[in-house]
C-alpha cells in the first residue's frame, strides 16, 4: 500500500466508507446468530485512547500536524465462548497497515478486485514456500494449467525481488506479471492460500483477468490447496461463467462449499443468505439463477 | 402480490400439454413452468436447486406434477420422499398444500387423478375429439396386434398415443405429444378437446392458485 500521509484525517479517510452514512461515531456492529459454536459478534469503532501512534516516526513535526495522536480503529470480536479479542489497526512508517493487539490475530488475506498484489508480496510468499522445498508444487500447478510456464524462481531486479518463470521459447526467465495478469493472479491466490494455513483468504471478483476456460482449473487448484492448507476461501463473483466453472469441482464435494448471497432488502437493508453446498451444486447443475 | 405458482413437471410433453390446457381454460397467468425434471426421479434435484435460487420465497406455491403410472401409492410416495429430502414438509395427500418455514408452500398433483393408474398420455387420450375416433380405434388395434394388452397402463398409453398421433399428424408422422400443440409442423390444432370433462378436476384444483 502506498504511503498516504501520516495525519489523523488521512488515517480516518482510509476507513470512512466502512461506516453507515460515513458516520463513524456509532461504529459498526455485526452479530452472527447461529448454533452456539457459531454465534459471535464484531464491533468496529474508534475507541478510547488505548493506543496512540506517531505514524511517520518523525517527531519533529508533531506540533505542526493537525493531529498526530490518532485514535486507532478497533476491531473487537466476541467468540462463542464470550472471549473478547481486540485488535487495532496500526499505520507503519512505510504506509502499510497492520493489526496489533489481541490474543491471536486472524490469518486473513484479502485480494481486492481492483488492485493487483504487490510483486514483492508474491515473491516473499513464494520464497517462504521455496525454503520449505515446496516451491515446485506451485510450478507444477501452473505448468498444468498453463503449459508454457516452467520453473518459478524469485529473482531480484533493481533491488526488488519478484517472481520469475521459465517460459517455453524464451531464453531468459521473465517476471510472471509480464507473462499474463491471469497467471499472476492465480499464482497470487494460491500463494496467499499456502502462506495463510489455517486461516482465511478473501478474493473479490475472483474471475477478473482469467480466461474463462481456465476457471475450472483455477477452482480445482484452489480447492486442492485450501484443503491441503486448511484455508477457508471467500470468493465473490457476479459471473455465471465463473460459477459454472465451479460445478465439476463442487460435485461430490458439496459439504465443503456454501453459497452466500447478498440480497437487497426493501426495509431491512442488505442481508446475506447462506445456502448449503448441495443446494448450490443443484442450482448450478439445473441452471437456476442464483445471482 | 406473490409471483405465479411454479410448476415442476416430469418432461417436455407435460409442459406442452399442461400449458395448452391452462391457456385454453384461461388460467395460465397464475403459473410459471420450471425446467423439466427429467422424469419422476428428478424432482429433488430441481427443488434443491430452487432453494438456492433467487426469488423462490416470492412464489405463491410450488406444484409438483407427476404420473401415477401403474401404482398410485408407489408413485406418490416416491415424490413425497423427494420433497422431504429437499427439506420441505411433505403433504399427506395429493393436492394438499403444505407450508415450510422460509419456503413457498408445496403441493403434488398426481395424473390422471387419485387412484387412477396411468399417465399424462392416459389423461389426454380420454379427451380426443370425436373426429379422430377412427385413428384412435386404429391405435387400439395396434395394441391388440402387438399383444400389448398386458403392458403397464402407462406404457400402453404411450404406445396408443404414439400410434394415434402418427396417424393424425399426416404432415409429420414423427410428431410426438410434445409438439401436438405446435401449428408450425402442420399439426392439427383440434386433436384434443381441452374443455373435455376429463380435465375438470385438475382445472378446479389449479384454479385455487389464482
Amino acid at each position: 500500500m502506498a504511503p498516504f500521509g501520516p495525519t489523523k484525517a488521512a488515517y480516518e479517510a482510509l476507513w470512512r466508507d466502512l461506516f453507515f452514512q460515513f458516520e463513524s461515531e456509532n461504529g459498526i456492529e455485526i452479530m452472527l446468530d447461529g448454533t452456539p459454536e457459531n454465534t459471535r459478534s464484531l464491533r468496529v469503532y474508534y475507541g478510547a485512547q488505548e493506543l496512540t501512534l506517531l505514524p511517520s516516526g518523525e517527531k519533529k513535526d508533531i506540533e505542526s500536524r493537525d493531529s498526530t495522536l490518532i485514535t486507532p480503529l478497533t476491531f473487537e470480536t466476541v467468540d462463542s465462548r464470550g472471549t473478547v479479542n481486540k485488535m487495532q489497526t496500526v499505520v507503519q512508517p512505510n504506509g502499510g497497515i497492520t493489526f496489533s493487539g489481541g490474543a491471536s490475530n486472524p490469518l486473513v488475506y484479502f485480494y481486492p478486485a481492483s488492485a493487483s498484489v504487490h510483486s514483492m508480496t508474491v515473491a516473499s510468499q513464494f520464497s517462504e514456500l521455496s525454503k520449505r522445498n515446496q516451491g515446485s508444487e506451485i510450478s507444477a500447478l501452473l505448468h498444468k494449467i498453463f503449459p508454457q510456464i516452467g520453473t518459478l524462481a524469485v529473482e531480484v531486479a533493481g533491488n526488488m525481488p519478484e517472481l520469475y518463470s521459465d517460459v517455453s521459447g524464451v531464453n531468459e526467465r521473465i517476471p510472471l506479471g509480464l507473462i499474463s495478469n491471469g497467471i499472476n493472479k492465480i499464482t497470487a491466490i494460491i500463494l496467499a492460500i499456502t502462506s495463510h494455513a489455517n486461516g482465511i483468504v478473501l478474493v473479490d471478483e475472483i474471475e477478473n483477468g482469467i480466461y474463462y476456460q481456465k476457471l475450472p482449473n483455477l477452482w480445482q487448484a484452489i480447492f486442492e490447496f485450501c484443503y491441503k492448507y486448511k484455508v477457508q476461501l471467500f470468493a465473490s463473483t457476479h459471473s455465471l461463467e465463473c460459477l459454472r466453472g465451479l460445478l465439476p469441482i463442487i460435485k461430490g464435494r458439496e459439504e465443503y462449499f456454501r453459497l452466500l448471497r447478498v440480497e437487497n432488502g426493501t426495509q431491512d437493508g442488505h442481508t446475506v443468505r447462506i445456502f448449503a453446498g448441495k443446494n448450490f451444486e443443484a442450482a448450478l447443475e439445473t441452471g437456476v439463477e442464483i445471482r | 402480490m406473490p409471483d405465479p405458482a411454479l410448476i415442476l413437471y416430469e418432461g417436455q410433453e407435460d409442459k406442452s400439454c399442461l400449458k395448452a390446457l391452462l391457456e385454453a381454460r384461461g388460467i395460465m397467468q397464475a403459473f410459471t413452468f420450471h425446467h423439466e425434471c427429467g422424469g419422476n426421479t428428478g424432482f429433488k434435484k430441481q427443488l434443491d436447486g430452487l432453494i438456492a435460487g433467487t426469488g423462490l420465497e416470492k412464489r405463491k406455491a410450488i406444484i409438483v406434477i407427476g404420473d401415477n403410472d401403474g401404482n398410485y401409492t408407489t408413485s406418490f410416495n416416491a415424490i413425497k420422499s423427494q420433497i422431504r429430502d429437499a427439506g420441505f414438509n411433505t403433504p399427506s395427500n395429493p393436492r394438499e398444500l403444505v407450508s415450510t418455514n422460509g419456503l413457498p408452500p408445496i403441493s403434488v398433483l398426481m395424473i390422471p387423478w387419485d387412484n387412477d393408474p396411468g399417465c399424462l398420455e392416459t389423461l389426454f387420450l380420454s379427451a380426443i375429439n370425436n373426429q379422430y375416433a377412427r385413428q384412435l380405434a386404429c391405435a387400439d388395434g395396434l395394441i391388440d396386434c402387438v399383444h400389448a394388452d398386458s403392458w403397464d397402463i402407462a406404457k400402453r398409453s404411450k404406445l396408443r398415443m404414439r400410434g394415434f398421433l402418427s396417424a393424425v399428424c399426416t404432415a409429420d408422422p414423427n410428431t410426438g405429444l410434445r409438439y401436438a400443440f405446435s401449428p408450425h409442423r402442420g399439426t392439427p390444432l383440434d386433436i384434443f378437446d381441452l374443455n373435455h370433462s376429463s380435465f375438470n378436476n385438475i382445472v378446479t384444483y389449479l384454479q385455487t392458485f389464482l
